[in-house]
C-alpha cells in the first residue's frame, strides 16, 4: 500500500477524532455559564452585591448588613 | 412517572481571617472562595442534606436565631428554581430566587459572626 492512502486515512481518523472530541466535551461552546441566575432579591439590610468566582463560575450572593 | 425529588445540602461555613484551615468536607469550596476574598479560614458549622419534593421548605437553623428556608419550585431547562429565605426572630431579612444548575451550588455570604462571617452554600439536584 502506497503512502499517500495511508495518509489520507490518518488525515480522516484524525479529523473523525476531534469532531467527536469536540461535539462530547463542548470545546467550541461559548463561556461557561454562572452556577446560579439570580432571578430577584430582597433585603433589608445595607446593600447586596452578586459576584461569580472566575475558576468554578460560582455564584456568590454578599449581603452587607451595615 | 415518579415527581422530582431535589437533594438539596446545606453547609453553614464560619470564615475569618488567620492561620490558614480548611475543615474537612469544605475542600471543594475553599481555593474558589479563597480567589475572591480575604478569608483564610474555613470552618464547617453545619451539614444538612434533605429531600425535598416540589413546593416543599426545607428548614436549617443558623446562629443568632435565625433560620433558612428552601423552597425547590420547579425546573427551568437544566436550572432548579429555588426560593431562599433568612428569617431573624421571625421576621424576613433575605429573600432571593434562583435558577441553580442542576447539581451546582451557590454562596450567600456576609452577616458577621464570631470575628468573621457566615457563609452558606447551598446545592441541589434534581431526581
Amino acid at each position: 500500500m502506497g503512502r499517500r492512502p495511508i495518509l489520507k486515512l490518518a488525515s480522516l481518523a484524525l479529523l473523525v477524532l476531534i469532531t467527536t472530541l469536540a461535539l462530547t466535551m463542548d470545546i467550541f461552546q461559548g463561556p461557561a455559564a454562572p452556577s446560579a441566575i439570580v432571578k430577584s432579591i430582597d433585603y433589608t439590610g445595607a446593600s447586596v452585591m452578586i459576584m461569580e468566582t472566575e475558576n468554578q463560575h460560582q455564584t456568590i450572593i454578599w449581603l452587607f448588613e451595615t | 412517572m415518579g415527581q422530582t425529588r431535589f437533594e438539596t445540602r446545606v453547609r453553614v461555613i464560619h470564615a475569618a481571617v488567620g492561620p490558614a484551615h480548611v475543615d474537612p468536607g469544605l475542600g471543594d469550596l475553599a481555593p474558589d472562595l479563597s480567589s475572591v476574598f480575604k478569608y483564610t479560614a474555613y470552618r464547617l458549622v453545619e451539614s444538612r442534606q434533605m429531600t425535598l419534593e416540589q413546593g416543599q421548605t426545607g428548614r436549617v437553623a443558623l446562629p443568632d436565631n435565625q433560620v433558612l428556608m428552601l423552597q425547590p419550585q420547579g425546573m427551568d431547562k437544566d436550572r432548579i428554581t429555588y426560593q431562599i429565605v433568612i428569617e431573624k426572630q421571625q421576621a424576613q431579612v433575605f429573600e432571593t430566587r434562583i435558577l441553580l444548575k442542576n447539581r451546582g451550588s451557590i454562596t450567600i455570604g456576609g452577616p458577621k459572626f464570631e470575628r468573621g462571617v457566615l457563609l452558606m452554600n447551598i446545592s441541589g439536584t434534581a431526581r
